[in-house]
């Protein structure tokens, strides 16, 4: 026997108990005891491996691209057949952003290992296809394509995903799995699911794919984001220039990335200087240009040891961290 | 009876000239066994004898030379009900409960002889006059062992006046153990019906502890005869009166079981994977025809199974595997993808 295509649950069994007579000749079935019921079967989601899934993007993955579309290739194998008119979700881990749905939806493309042929339409005609805002789909960017012929089981695919803006900021498999840091490392992965072509359930203008219709789920494949965005610009200027006096600093800075609430500012202060440890009004700065005009809107310290990146390890002594609230957008 | 043809008779015919004269509506004899010879004068026109048939020029009755057939009686001339525990509640309104298949139960079956029957008279010296009913059970009913109760129902009971007796009866003879299974009841012996002006013609009996067929069908045909006289050593009966054509008992009387806890146990739930699956549930009745018995039997049995559409079987035969606590014998299967819903398959 060979399991339904999808989880949904198999529907009634019935059996009967019969019998004949095979003499003189032998006459019809009749029916000594029967029973239709629920067979009470559910399939379990086949797991597409993981080894089997990868992720290739731009030559170098560098945050740099943060303001720009980004393309980038999955591919899987599948576990098993997506019959035509199933669906093939590729969820994409949610420090990636998708900027402009219509776009990514447009250059959706499924395509087998050795050739360019577009397996899957894309199934978007409504904005519900794409509702990223809509928690009860998947708080997590996706894509969904339509498979326009069978795929069959044990076949590699490659959607080519585009219109991602990459994280903003440095991500590294390698670095995350030697810290042990497997929550992170979750969050990472791209996960793909296929569903049956009865999966897409249509609630006014928006929809889902139903888990009931399920056939596959596998999580693999990872983007690493190496290369920080430079700061273009960056000036200090104190005010009092005599040495070994306490002096208040003018620190002038343009990014390309947006700065974001409660993003985290340090600077690193020449070693022949000393912050004076927060104490009263002794360390505080003030946003002038860029930021909320009130008190609060900047706020600063000396770091401390948790706060000290270990990578580059300055004194404390010389670490500022800057916290920032009410960005302007 | 006087016989004048029609638009009179003719002036003359020639001595050897055959002469027909249809005769309508006349009554066939109750007992096959009428002498089939009728005497044939023939009268000049002032009643003065002419000719007569002699007994070497009796002539048969039946065309052909046969003789008289024995009457059919009518399925709409039958009646029947079946009664005892366990009844299962017709979902039709009105209609009669059904008996459960494969238990014990008391068939009551009734009987308007097509033809009337003579009655047993009381008086000194009358001749002995009695009538046979002789039932004989298609093989779905199972006669179980063991001595019953019998009731005769009108002209079989026994004593009494009206036309709905009913008394305890013995058969003449009983026998459930060879090649046919028969019952033979005497009766038109209540001598209190005889000289009645109005007597019901029917006859039957009821009769317990006859075990259902094992599947919800139509029986075969009863043969139920009537006969004026019997002879139990041969179990044959002669001057056949009435019999029945083919009658029987149509699946509707019946109800089959239900079966209880359905369950598989598939080797692998995931989804589109290639798999064994045991499938398990508990029978409510018998089912007969199991292993060597089954040729002897001339009963197959089988198990049908609609799965869900959702299970397919693909290239791969299926090898059933059937485990029962008296399941002997192995199993097949075969497997019909294109099959639509049939409880019969």
């Amino acid at each position: 026997m060979q399991n339904p295509a999808t989880v949904q649950p198999a529907g009634d069994v019935r059996i009967t108990t019969v019998m004949r007579y095979t003499t003189p000749a032998a006459g019809r079935w009749y029916q000594i005891d029967t029973l239709r019921a629920p067979s009470d079967f559910q399939a379990t989601v086949g797991t597409i491996d993981g080894a089997k899934i990868s992720v290739d993007g731009p030559t170098t993955n560098t945050a740099m691209t943060f303001a720009e579309m980004q393309t980038y290739y999955f591919r899987f194998t599948t576990k098993h057949a997506v019959p035509r008119g199933g669906f093939v979700k590729v969820v994409i881990p949610r420090a990636f952003t998708v900027v402009y749905p219509s776009t990514t939806t447009a250059q959706l493309q499924c395509m087998g290992a050795n050739d360019k042929v577009n397996y899957c339409s894309v199934f978007a005609t409504s904005a519900g296809v794409l509702n990223l805002a809509d928690p009860s789909q998947d708080e997590r960017p996706f894509v969904i394509g339509m498979a326009k012929v069978d795929l069959p089981m044990n076949t590699e695919f490659t959607l080519r995903v585009a219109g991602l803006q990459n994280p903003r900021y440095v991500i590294s498999w390698a670095a995350l799995t030697k810290a042990g840091d497997t929550a992170q490392l979750e969050k990472m992965q791209w996960e793909v699911q296929t569903f049956g072509p009865a999966a897409w359930v249509q609630t006014g203008s928006t929809g889902k794919l139903s888990a009931d219709e399920q056939v596959d789920v596998g999580k693999g494949g990872h983007v690493d984001v190496d290369k920080p965005t430079p700061i273009s610009a960056f000036s200090a200027e104190a005010v009092n220039a005599t040495n070994g006096v306490e002096a208040t600093y003018y620190l002038t800075w343009s990014t390309v990335l947006r700065t974001l609430q409660h993003d985290r500012f340090y600077v690193e202060f020449p070693p022949e200087t000393e912050l004076i440890p927060t104490k009263g009004d002794a360390l505080a700065c003030t946003g002038l240009n860029g930021f909320a005009q009130h008190t609060g809107a900047v706020t600063c310290e000396r770091a401390y040891a948790p706060y000290a990146p270990p990578a580059t390890k300055p004194k404390t002594k010389q670490l500022l961290i800057m916290t920032f609230a009410d960005v302007p957008t | 009876m006087l016989l004048t043809p029609a638009g009179g008779i003719p002036t003359a015919f020639a001595s050897t000239e055959p002469l027909t004269i249809e005769c309508s509506h006349w009554r066939n004899p109750v007992l096959p066994s009428f002498p089939d010879v009728y005497s044939f004068y023939t009268y000049d026109f002032n009643g003065k004898l002419i000719d007569r048939s002699e007994a070497a020029d009796a002539f048969p009755v039946v065309p052909g030379g046969g003789k008289y057939a024995a009457s059919p009686i009518a399925d709409q001339d039958i009646t029947y009900s079946l009664s005892g525990a366990g009844m299962i509640p017709s979902t039709v309104a009105g209609a009669p409960a059904k008996a459960p298949i494969q238990s014990l139960s008391t068939y009551k079956v009734s009987i308007v002889s097509p033809v009337p029957l003579e009655v047993a008279s009381p008086a000194a010296g009358a001749p002995a006059v009695a009538c046979y009913l002789e039932v004989e059970f298609p093989r779905e009913l199972t006669i179980a062992a063991g001595s019953r109760a019998y009731k005769g129902l009108g002209l079989l009971a026994t004593s009494g006046k009206g036309n709905s007796l009913e008394t305890s009866v013995t058969p003449v003879l009983e026998d459930f153990s060879g090649p046919r299974a028969l019952v033979v009841f005497k009766g038109c012996a209540n001598t209190a019906l005889h000289g009645q002006r109005k007597v019901s013609t029917v006859l039957g009996f009821e009769m317990p502890n006859i075990k259902n067929p094992y599947a919800e069908q139509d029986t075969s045909a009863f043969s139920i005869k009537i006969f004026a006289s019997y002879d139990v050593a041969t179990k044959t009966g002669s001057q056949e009166i009435a019999a029945t054509t083919a009658f029987v008992i149509p699946a509707s009387a019946y109800g089959s079981g239900a079966l209880t806890d359905i369950k598989v146990t598939p080797a692998n739930l995931v989804v589109q994977e290639p798999t064994s699956q045991d499938w398990q549930f508990t029978i409510q009745n018998e089912i007969p025809g199991a292993g060597a018995a089954a040729a002897a039997s001339g009963i197959q049995a089988g198990v049908h199974i609609h799965l869900p559409s959702s299970f397919t079987t693909g290239n791969t035969a299926i090898t059933p595997k059937v485990t029962g606590a008296s399941i002997t014998g192995a199993a097949t299967a075969t497997v019909d993808k294109t099959a639509v819903y049939d409880p019969l398959c």
